[in-house]
Order: C-alpha cells, then sequence, then structure tokens
C-alpha cells in the first residue's frame, strides 16, 4: 500500500454543483437584526462613531458604546490616518499615559510613520534630525526592527521617494495599518477584543475554504469576497 | 592623566549638550503660569515615555525633585498633580537606574500621599497607583524591599478603592503579586482581606483584570495550607472559585489565562488541601494544560512558567509523573528547551524577534527543563530508563560548568534523580564521566548552600556500593570534602546529605568483599577525621534524620573488624554518646489510667534501634568484657533498656532483647557468671526472656532459648 500518495492523485469529492448551492445560499435567511448587529459591532469596533450613530437612525440597531472613549479615539484614528502622528501621540498620552511605554514596539512603528510623513513633506533635514534623536534606542533593543528603519530610511536616497521601491511606504494604506495597530492594543487595554465579529467571520471562510481544497473536495469556491464570485 | 581630561571634557560635553537640548523644556515647569508649566510637563511626558534614555536625561536635569515638589504642594492644580504622577509613572518604567533616582527622591512616600488624598480625583488616584505598582513590579530588589515596607500603611485604602475602575483592579492584583514573595507577606495581605477580594476579581468578565487576580491568587496561596484550604471552599453566589478556575483553562481561552490558572490550582494542590474529588480536575485537566504550556508555539515566558510549573505539581507524585510522561510527549518538548537557538533560521523578522527572545531566555530555558526532568524522573524507575540518554547526560555535564547557580543546580537535581537507577549510574553516567565534573565542582569555592546541599545528595548516591563512580570519587579525595560538609555550621540540609554520604563511603569499608579502594578506608580514622565535638553535636542534634545518620555512621564503622582498634581511641567518647543517647529515653509503661497519649519518648524507634545494635556490635567484639560490665554495673541503663522490650515498635524490642542476650551469654573465662546472672535476673531480664520465649515476634528465637539457660 502506498502510504505517501501524492495529493494530486487522490480523488476528488464533489460536494454539490454550484447552481444548487447558490440556491441553497438563497434560501438561507439571516436575520437582518442580527445582520445589523454585525455591521454595528464592526463601525464600533473601528472607531466609525458618527457612521455608527448614522447607523442607528437608519437601522435602529442600538448605538451602545462599549468601547471606553470612543471619541478620544476617534480622533486618534482621525489624527493618524490624516498623517498627523505628532498629535495622535500626544492623545494616546493623554487617554493611556502608560500605553507606550508598556508597548516599545508600537511607540517605534508610530515614529516610523512619523519619519515617512517628515519624508513626505520633504523635510529631509528635519526627518534625519528625528531618526536620530527618536529611532536608534528602540532599534539597538529590537534589531527586528532594522529592516523596516531601513527601508524608510532608503526614501531619503530619492529625489522622488513615491516612485522608489519603497513608494508603498508613502501611500493611506500604511496609515491604516498604524490605526489597526493602535486600534488593537487600545481594545487590549480596554479588555476587549479588536477584532470585528465580521472579520472573524471572513477568516472562518478562508480557513473552511482552505480545508476543503486541501481534502481536494470540488465545491463552488468563493473567489473574490465583494463580488460574490463563485467559481 | 591627560586621558581622563579628555574623558570628563567629553562627559561634559555631553551633559552640556542635553542640558543645552533640553533645558528649556524643564525651565517652563518652574515657571509661575500654570498654563505654561502644564504645557512643559506635557512635552517632557512626551519626550520621555518609551525612551529610556530621555528619562536618564531628564532626571539628570531634575524632572523627578521638581514633579515630587509640585505633588507635595497643596494649592497645586490637580491637572498638574496628574501630570507630574504621569512623569513619575513613566520613569518608574524605565531602567533600573530610573528606578533608583525614584528611590532616592523618596518618590514612595509621595505617592502614598496622594493615595491617602481624599480630596484627589479619580484619574490621579489610579496614576498614582500605578506608579506605585511599576516601583513594586521592578526588578530592583531594592524597590520590592523598600514597597513592601511600606504597603501596611497603604493597604486598606488600596483595597477599599479597588473596584474604582479595572485600572485599579489591575494594579491591586499585581502589587499583591509582585510584594508576596514570603509566608509573613501572604499572612499580611490575608490579614487585609485580600484573599476575598482578589477572589472576586477572578470572577471578573475583564480579561486583563482575570489574569491578574488569577497571578495574586497564586502568590497568596502558594505554600500556604491555611489560605489554599479558604480558596478550595470559596463560592460567590452559586460559583465555586474551583469551577471559574477551572474554566478558565479550557483551551477557548487565551494561553495566558490557561497558564495561570493551572498555576494557581498547582499550588492549591500542593498545599495539601484538595481531595479526591478534585483529582479529575488536577490530573486530567491541570497536568495537561500545563504540559500544553511547553510547546515550541507557545513563548518563552510561558514555556519556563508552565515547566517549572509541572515540576512543582508532580515531584512528590508518581502517578502524576507517569500521567504527565505519556502527555503530549512532554519528554520531546522538553527536549527542545535545551534544543540552541539557530540564527540561519531568523530571516524574517518575527523569526528574528523569536531569535532574540530564545537567546535572550535560554539559560532560563534550560533550567525549567532540568527541573522538570528531574520531577519527572525522580520515582520511577522505568521512566529513567526510557528517558535517560548519552545526549542528556552529556548537556547535563555541561551544564555542571555553567556560571549561573540556577543552572548547575537544576542540573544537579536532574543527575540526582537519575543516579537512582543503578542502570544509568553504570552506562550514561560512565560514558560522559559524570563523577569529574562532580568532583571538580565539590572541590570548588563559593558554591551556594543550595547548591552545595543538591551536591551532596548526588554525591552520596555515587558512593553507593553497586556505583562504578565510587573508587573514582573515593581516590579524588572526597572524603575530605563529605567531612568538611558534615561540620557545616549554616545548612542542616548540607549536613543531612553529608552524613548519607559518609554512610555510604563507610558501608563497604569493613566488608570482607571489600576492594582496593575499600581497603584503603578501612586503615583511615574516619571517627577520628569526623572529631569529637563533631560527632557529640551531630549525635545528639534536635534534628531526627542527622542523628539516625550519624549512628548508621557509626554503625558501620563499629562493625567487628576492627571494633577493638577504634574504641581503643575513641571508646570512651562513643560509650558516652550511646549511654546519653539511651538515657533521655523515657520509660513506656502506660500511665496509671492508661492514658497512653502521655507515653511521649524523647528518642525515636530508629535512633534507639541504632544505639542498641552498636552497643550489641561492642559488646560481641570487646574481648576483655569492659564494655559489657560497664553496662551491667549502671543500673540506670540496664533498667532502661529492660523498659524498651516493653515497646510497641518491634524492631527496638527485638534490639533491646538481643542486646540483653548479649550481656547474659557472654561470659567470662575464668570467672564466675553468677552474680551477674543474678543481678540481670533482679533487673527483671529473666521475666522479660520468659514473656518472650514462645512469642512470635521475636527474630532470634535460638538466642533467646540460649539466653534463658543461663537463668
Amino acid at each position: 500500500m502506498d502510504i505517501d500518495a501524492d495529493e494530486e492523485d487522490q480523488p476528488t469529492q464533489s460536494l454539490c454543483p454550484t447552481d444548487k448551492w447558490i440556491e441553497q445560499l438563497n434560501n438561507m435567511h439571516i436575520d437582518s437584526f442580527i445582520m445589523n448587529q454585525l455591521i454595528m459591532d464592526y463601525l464600533v469596533r473601528e472607531g466609525y462613531k458618527e457612521a455608527a450613530e448614522k447607523f442607528e437612525e437608519e437601522s435602529g440597531v442600538r448605538f451602545s458604546p462599549v468601547i471606553e472613549k470612543l471619541d478620544e479615539k476617534t480622533q486618534i484614528r482621525d489624527a493618524i490616518l490624516g498623517g498627523n502622528i505628532k498629535s495622535a501621540i500626544n492623545l494616546i498620552n493623554e487617554l493611556y499615559p502608560e500605553m507606550l511605554d508598556q508597548n516599545r514596539l508600537l511607540l517605534f512603528n508610530l515614529q516610523l510613520q512619523q519619519l515617512i510623513e517628515l519624508i513626505r513633506q520633504g523635510k529631509i533635514q528635519e526627518a534625519i534630525s528625528f531618526a536620530q534623536m527618536n529611532l536608534t534606542e528602540i532599534s539597538e533593543e529590537h534589531p527586528e526592527c532594522l529592516p523596516n528603519l531601513e527601508r524608510v530610511l532608503s526614501l531619503l536616497v530619492f529625489d522622488t521617494p513615491e516612485k522608489s521601491p519603497f513608494g508603498d511606504l508613502l501611500k493611506t494604506p500604511q496609515r491604516h495599518k498604524i490605526w489597526s495597530a493602535v486600534n488593537t492594543v487600545f481594545m487590549e487595554m480596554q479588555n476587549e477584543t479588536s477584532c470585528p465579529k465580521l472579520a472573524n467571520i471572513v477568516r472562518i471562510l478562508n480557513w473552511s475554504q482552505e480545508q476543503l481544497d486541501k481534502g481536494n473536495v470540488s465545491y463552488p469556491k468563493l473567489k473574490v469576497l465583494g463580488k460574490l464570485d463563485f467559481s | 592623566m591627560a586621558n581622563m581630561e579628555v574623558d570628563m571634557d567629553g562627559m561634559q560635553g555631553i551633559l552640556s549638550e542635553v542640558s543645552n537640548t533640553y533645558k528649556p523644556y524643564m525651565e517652563k515647569i518652574f515657571d509661575s503660569d500654570p498654563t505654561v508649566v502644564l504645557a512643559g510637563l506635557k512635552e517632557i511626558r512626551n519626550f520621555i515615555i518609551g525612551n529610556n534614555r530621555q528619562k536618564s536625561n531628564f532626571i539628570v536635569l531634575g524632572v523627578i525633585s521638581r514633579t515630587v515638589y509640585m505633588m507635595s504642594v497643596a494649592d497645586t492644580d490637580m491637572i498638574i498633580k496628574c501630570q507630574c504622577a504621569v512623569i513619575l509613572g513613566s520613569l518608574a518604567l524605565g531602567s533600573e537606574e530610573n528606578i533608583k533616582s525614584l528611590l532616592h527622591y523618596n518618590v514612595l512616600e509621595n505617592l502614598i500621599l496622594g493615595l491617602q488624598d481624599q480630596e484627589s480625583d479619580q484619574f490621579f488616584y489610579e496614576t498614582c497607583l500605578r506608579c506605585f505598582r511599576s516601583i513594586a513590579s521592578s526588578k530592583s530588589i531594592a524597590a520590592q524591599a523598600t514597597t513592601v515596607e511600606k504597603l501596611p500603611t497603604i493597604m486598606n485604602r488600596i483595597l477599599k478603592c479597588v473596584d474604582l475602575s479595572a485600572s485599579t483592579q489591575e494594579c491591586t492584583c499585581e502589587i499583591i503579586t509582585a510584594c508576596c514573595k514570603t509566608p509573613e507577606h501572604q499572612e499580611m495581605f490575608a490579614k487585609f482581606g485580600s484573599v476575598s477580594i482578589v477572589c472576586t476579581l477572578v470572577m471578573s468578565p475583564k480579561r486583563r483584570v482575570k489574569l491578574r487576580a488569577a497571578q495574586a491568587l497564586t502568590a497568596l496561596c502558594y505554600k500556604n495550607p491555611r489560605i489554599s484550604s479558604v480558596l478550595v471552599t470559596a463560592t460567590y453566589g452559586n460559583v465555586t472559585l474551583i469551577s471559574v478556575l477551572s474554566s478558565m483553562m479550557s483551551r477557548c481561552d487565551e494561553p495566558e489565562i490557561q497558564l495561570n490558572a493551572a498555576c494557581c490550582i498547582t499550588n492549591m494542590y500542593r498545599s495539601g488541601v484538595m481531595d479526591e474529588s478534585h483529582e479529575k480536575l488536577v490530573f486530567y485537566k491541570t497536568a495537561p494544560c500545563l504540559v500544553r504550556m511547553c510547546e515550541p508555539g507557545r513563548t518563552c515566558k510561558q514555556r519556563i512558567l508552565g515547566a517549572k510549573t509541572v515540576a512543582y505539581l508532580i515531584e512528590s507524585e508518581p502517578r502524576l509523573q507517569r500521567l504527565v510522561y505519556i502527555c503530549e510527549h512532554f519528554p520531546h518538548k522538553l527536549d527542545v528547551f535545551l534544543r540552541l537557538p539557530q540564527f540561519e533560521e531568523a530571516k524574517t523578522p518575527e523569526s528574528l524577534r523569536k531569535f532574540k527572545e530564545e537567546v535572550a531566555h535560554h539559560d532560563e530555558l534550560v533550567t525549567s527543563a532540568f527541573l522538570a526532568y528531574a520531577a519527572l524522573l525522580s520515582n520511577e524507575e522505568d521512566l529513567r530508563k526510557n528517558v535517560a540518554s548519552d545526549p542528556l547526560v552529556k548537556r547535563l555535564v555541561e551544564a555542571l560548568d555553567s556560571k549561573l547557580e540556577e543552572v548547575r543546580t537544576a542540573a544537579i537535581q536532574c543527575l540526582l534523580s537519575l543516579s537512582r537507577s543503578i542502570q544509568v549510574l553504570r552506562t550514561f553516567f560512565q560514558n560522559q564521566e559524570v563523577w569529574k565534573s562532580v568532583l571538580q565542582l565539590a572541590f570548588r569555592d563559593s558554591v551556594s548552600d543550595r547548591e552545595t546541599a543538591a551536591l551532596c545528595a548526588l554525591i552520596a548516591n555515587l558512593l553507593l556500593e553497586f556505583s562504578p563512580s565510587r573508587s573514582q570519587l573515593l581516590d579524588g579525595h572526597v572524603l575530605k570534602k563529605i567531612l568538611d560538609w558534615c561540620k557545616n555550621p549554616s545548612s542542616i540540609n548540607i549536613r543531612r546529605n553529608a552524613l548519607y554520604a559518609l554512610a555510604n563511603v563507610t558501608f563497604r569499608s569493613n566488608s570482607p568483599d571489600r576492594d582496593e579502594t575499600d581497603t584503603k578506608l578501612f586503615g583511615i580514622d574516619v571517627l577520628g577525621m569526623i572529631g569529637g565535638e563533631t560527632l557529640q553535636n551531630l549525635a545528639m542534634s534536635d534534628d531526627e534524620v542527622t542523628k539516625v545518620r550519624t549512628l548508621d555512621v557509626m554503625t558501620n564503622l563499629l562493625s567487628l573488624e576492627n571494633i577493638e582498634d577504634l574504641m581503643g581511641k575513641h571508646g570512651a567518647l562513643v560509650i558516652q554518646l550511646l549511654i546519653t543517647i539511651l538515657a533521655r529515653s523515657t520509660n513506656h509503661l502506660p500511665q496509671s489510667g492508661g492514658n497512653e497519649s502521655q507515653q511521649q519518648q524523647a528518642e525515636s524507634p530508629q535512633v534507639l534501634c541504632a544505639v542498641l545494635r552498636i552497643l550489641r556490635n561492642i559488646i560481641e567484639a570487646d574481648l576483655v568484657k569492659t564494655v559489657r560490665d560497664f553496662v551491667i554495673q549502671n543500673r540506670q541503663i540496664l533498667v532502661k533498656i529492660v523498659d524498651l522490650c516493653k515497646s510497641e515498635n518491634t524492631e527496638l524490642l527485638n534490639e533491646a532483647i538481643n542486646c540483653l542476650c548479649c550481656l547474659v551469654t557472654i561470659e567470662d573465662e575464668h570467672e564466675s557468671n553468677l552474680s551477674r546472672i543474678e543481678l540481670l535476673r533482679s533487673i527483671g531480664v529473666f521475666r522479660v526472656f520468659e514473656n518472650f520465649k514462645t512469642s512470635s515476634i521475636i527474630y532470634m528465637p535460638e538466642k533467646l532459648k540460649d539466653a534463658l539457660e543461663y537463668f
């Protein structure tokens, strides 16, 4: 008996044809109240207070900010997404003075983003002084940060950093990454999970599809989430 | 001199640069306008948070004294006081040097005043409490000691305000965990009512509070049956604390929570207050949970705590050892602890971070693995046979050379467990020449008492008669070291273990089957080397184990072959010791009214048996009957021996009768035995022999029968 059979040799099992699958999906009824709650949960956990209040008006789902200090958190989010990192750090220190002392890597990432903003604004001399004063200590203690620091400092070499190989650092998603990291620590300090339930559902979906793929099961795979594109 | 001037200039250059850069911020906090002061404080706060170098810079510029002053002045605006407390709190999260500076400026006193201030607002109270907690939790021993000293003045207030917020709940638990290091600390916290408060916090739905409360409970109930018994029966509403801790160990909870709940249950179990109804919880939930924490995917700190807690849980319980052995391939998990981290595997920032973590914690990982192995292999021979291997023993031998005492001591404890196996002694221990490293360590200076005690016990096992290392150690002059350890003034464990080693050394020294090494010992006056004063102190020790082992050594030495020679040199001392010990034993007859609880023996049966055995050996070997006559003429001793024939302890009874038989049957060749026999009859010896002549509990009925014929 061939124990180590190749995965490709394993027979494909078919669960259900695509049209029947979609028919069953359409027949499933999920209460709109539950859907609205999921959306509200997402808006609250991600700090979209105004959106949550508006959604409350439209859907009738009660907006109960179990998350503490939602207003202040929204201000911090707006500061980060707006590129005003110094202000964001100041607000974080007002709200949770211990947070950045106890999460030095988070502070490093915030200051690295501040460096990126200085480079984006063309303040090269200021950027170099800032890096010397603020980023050397943490990178000495945490050498795993050096590759990221090197990438950012490499932007200084280029006349048009946004066209450099590291130009992605100057784009908006980079700010979202930083905000996401800050939000995770915020929620942890407030004894809450930062991950919205919707994000967990997507994770479970991806994991389930992975398991079915590993088992060589043929099924209508959801390829593109946003477009409901089944293969 | 020129170089020093350059260095001083350099230092002053740095100081002046720091001063020039940050002086403007410092000047602001000396301003008379509170708005300017507040702005300055916030700027300094933003500088120092997350940056130890800036913390040190501003300490040099005097930020501590200024903020402490502002906090202490009653007129200062609360908002300014809050920022001062924030700055001090940030400094407390800095380096050990920063903590030292805080202690130097008596910051704790000011924090206590801040905590006691009834007019303050919640944010100020929380910030002061967090700073207090950071100082208590720091690695500085001085900081911990100072905090513990000051706690009683503030504990009531802290407990009263515990429910102000999640932050105060967390900090209270962290303070208890950091300061609860001794039984006295535990009792102090219990006296303040901390135990019940922390129990309710374990039930909190907030994850961080729950975790810190579990850690505090673990510290409170460690080796404390009284507090543990309170926790075992603690109930809140319909829910028991035990059931809450049990649910915290489920896999859906995060590892940190599972681990700390398991540690708490372990401490309660080891305090001896749990009964069979909790066995399932301990055996099938707690033990597997701790084993899971040793997986390679866990953080280093979790693995270290997991392994150490497993060691503590199983160390005196063979059933648990067997269970843990088969649980999730536990020995394989421990093998990974001993592996050196590989830099080649650190290719990504995440793996580089992991590599750095493993390097930083490598010694602790090794220590915890050795401790876990030591516990796992302490009782069961088949586990030792399955786990012992050349690579493991080699690793242990290498660890004996470590610069760190913790690593060496853990390695010794593991070797001690392994040394209980004859097979391991004869194979892996010989292959890796364990005796060599052990001998080197024995003769090293400045070894701590704890390490020496463990080393003594290991050497004792290596000196057992079937151990191949015995002759190698004796040739290496280990006897001299053992004799020194017998005299150790500070540690009872060292003396006990050294005496055990000495008993093993002397065990074969008088045997007809002795080998070359033992023959050398035969000629050494070990009693003389111990010294009369030391022998007396050991034999008269209040510690039962010390006494018994000393007598074991004397029994071994005073065997039949060279007893005359030894008695010639040390007879007076030996007899005096034996007689003194016998004289201390009390009457074994029940008191009038038959109240047996009033019988109190000053010496244990084990000690008395040893004494009688030695006495008998001496009497039998004494050709000129000096000792026999001395005993017979000492009515008090005779009465004691006859008294011991009434003991309920079979072994003691037999030794006493055996001794009396010797006194009866050892005849004088040319003199009449009549007067001796009549004297013994008058003491009651004949009556004793008559009582036991047909008894089944007598070991030597023939000898008794022969003795009776003399009457």
